[in-house]
């Protein structure tokens, strides 16, 4: 099935997060009723911009990851930019993070800059990087994160 | 949470109750009130309607009430659903329950030596 990329654009300022409709998000309103999910392979590497619905992520990706749900499974690793609804962390996430729920479980490391609504982190993950809950987001810190996305060229 | 020697001192700060300096306690420091200041602990439990601000440094700290400023734990961090934590984290380990609020910036550090029993403070990166 076709349909056009271009629309989709990560939201850049706080308020365009908060207003962002995961139910209008185009790949799960295509596969809505169906299951539909995409793996990345343990060996296989991304680099650009990774769209799905469900990502399971057991390779390395170099750019952004837009999905509804996103799992980055022990062998994982993310580089860059995710933007997502829900994200379950066992491998390595070094990336600037944007998520309605955040889990880190056993093993998992987050590495970067976190903007989360929920977030649980279990005893053996791993944790650096500057953390915001999203709710408490002021103003300037949202035009921050335009910033950096837009030095990550996305 | 870790157990403790009998014989260590410890604090315990009711609810109602503001306190404000520099505190060591060789064992645990409850906090159902408030504290600012400086506090070093072999333990910190902040309870519910606890509130916690200025520079603290534990081996083991439980949180359901609030912590600001700077916390370093030398080896567990424990966030229950019910607290809050923001400002310069430093930990060894961490868990955090669903509801918890971690906003800062946080960093991991080396556990502390085990025959080493001195509490010792790794300090935080300047301007991070």
């Amino acid at each position: 099935m076709n349909y056009d990329y271009s629309s989709l654009v990560v939201p850049q300022r706080e308020e365009e997060l908060a207003a962002f409709d995961w139910q209008n998000f185009m790949p799960s309103k295509i596969t809505r009723g169906k299951r539909c999910f995409s793996i990345v392979d343990e060996g296989t590497g991304i680099e650009g911009k990774f769209i799905a619905r469900t990502a399971f992520i057991h390779g390395e990706i170099q750019g952004l990851v837009f999905a509804e749900h996103v799992t980055v499974e022990k062998t994982g690793i993310v580089h860059g930019v995710i933007f997502c609804r829900t994200l379950c962390i066992i491998g390595h996430v070094k990336a600037n993070v944007v998520c309605d729920n955040v889990f880190i479980r056993d093993g998992g490391l987050m590495s970067g800059a976190l903007k989360y609504k929920t977030l649980k982190i279990e005893s053996d993950a791993a944790i650096t990087g500057k953390f915001e809950r999203r709710t408490l987001v002021s103003d300037q810190d949202s035009q921050g994160w335009a910033a950096e996305t837009a030095l990550a060229g996305i | 949470m870790a157990e403790h020697d009998k014989n260590d001192g410890a604090i315990f700060i009711g609810a109602g109750v503001e306190l404000k300096g520099e505190v060591t306690v060789p064992g645990v420091a409850s906090v159902d009130g408030k504290f600012e200041g400086t506090l070093k602990a072999k333990s910190l439990i902040v309870g519910p309607s606890g509130h916690v601000t200025g520079q603290i440094s534990v081996d083991t700290a439980e949180v359901r009430g609030t912590v600001a400023d700077h916390l370093v734990v030398q080896s567990n961090l424990i966030l229950r659903s019910t607290g809050s934590i923001t400002g310069t984290i430093a930990y060894s380990k961490v868990m955090v329950e669903e509801g918890g609020s971690l906003a800062g910036t946080i960093e991991k550090i080396a556990k502390a030596s085990a025959a080493d029993g001195e509490h010792k403070v790794v300090p935080l990166h300047a301007g991070e």
